[in-house]
């Protein structure tokens, strides 16, 4: 299966990661995607984080932009994306089973270098609206034939 | 708790004014952090330095095997980058040996130790993939401790190959009576 194939399939695990990473895409612009994350009561991972009190690990958030954007790059710009940088990520709110996150990631173009692309993402809770995290993200862009 | 955990300042460096280094077994972190199975990503603290006022860094290691859960539920005939190790997890391996430098510097103060969030983060570079087969060896910087709240620095190699440099991590301390029920204990 070819990757810009797979990255259409989005409910499913497409690269290793803790968890599927994304269950709903929107596709907005050649530039911004937003995904959805429903953190279920039955994730991998979970019973080790923690026994008896299930928390989803802020740094799954980092995945699921990564996925986001490696998703809107191959859709968009037929491309494959490698993270370089996390730049900074600042947490405001844990997550548990039943939460589901919107994460909003918005690629900007780096001026100094064609081969590069910062991406911003803001995650919100869905329901409330409450800000979960936010997130800086530096990538490399690699060529690719569909 | 095991005697190489009760650690005192009076005895943290040795007779040569040189810091005093630890090492754990798996058996002992278990005891030490709250994590477990499949999310207990350290298998051995290589080393703590300790010093006056206790730990201020920590080596810890972790094999990366290709049974481990992140690998599975995968299609067939992905290409090899698909199977590289998640940065999520590798930041959190990372991150755990900051959790029991905690802890240890805790209690070198005779402190109960809460749960330890981390924050922020800042300057997290990846120098190259990691894959199965690869063991980790973490180092984790104390470069200031605030009370409440630490700032850690550190790296991450594969024999002796660079993979990760974190410039900045910022972790807080939930109290020990809320670090079960606050809404932002223990979160990442």
């Amino acid at each position: 299966m070819s990757r810009a194939v797979a990255w259409r399939e989005v409910g499913h695990k497409l690269r290793a990661t803790p968890v599927v990473t994304i269950d709903r895409v929107q596709v907005r612009s050649d530039s911004e995607v937003v995904v959805s994350k429903s953190v279920g009561h039955d994730e991998p991972y979970l019973e080790g984080h923690y026994p008896g009190m299930p928390v989803y690990p802020g740094a799954f958030l980092v995945d699921s932009a990564c996925d986001a954007a490696a998703l809107l790059y191959a859709e968009r710009h037929g491309r494959e994306i490698a993270l370089d940088t996390l730049v900074s990520v600042r947490f405001t709110r844990a997550l548990r089973p039943g939460d589901t996150v919107l994460i909003h990631c918005v690629a900007t173009a780096d001026d100094t270098d064609p081969d590069r692309m910062q991406l911003s993402v803001r995650c919100e809770d869905e329901h409330t609206g409450d800000a979960v995290a936010r997130i800086r993200l530096i990538f490399r862009l690699r060529g690719w034939s569909r | 708790m095991t005697g190489v955990l009760t650690t005192h300042a009076a005895d943290a460096t040795t007779a040569s004014g040189a810091p005093a280094v630890r090492a754990l077994g798996l058996h002992e972190l278990r005891e030490l952090v709250p994590h477990a199975h499949p999310m207990l990503l350290v298998d051995r603290v290589v080393a703590i330095d300790d010093a006056v006022g206790g730990a201020n860094r920590i080596v810890t290691e972790k094999a990366v095997s290709g049974s481990e859960p992140c690998f599975g539920g995968l299609p067939a005939h992905l290409d090899p980058t698909a199977m590289h190790y998640p940065t999520s997890l590798l930041m959190e391996s990372w991150g755990q040996g900051a959790a029991v430098l905690w802890v240890e510097r805790l209690r070198a103060l005779g402190e109960d130790p809460g749960a330890l969030i981390l924050a922020a983060v800042h300057g997290v570079r990846f120098h190259r993939p990691v894959v199965p087969g690869d063991v980790l060896r973490h180092e984790v910087r104390l470069e200031r401790f605030l009370g409440t709240s630490i700032v850690l620095s550190g790296t991450s190699h594969v024999g002796g190959e660079s993979v990760l440099t974190v410039e900045q991590a910022i972790a807080v301390m939930v109290p020990p009576a809320d670090d079960r029920t606050s809404s932002t204990e223990q979160s990442r």
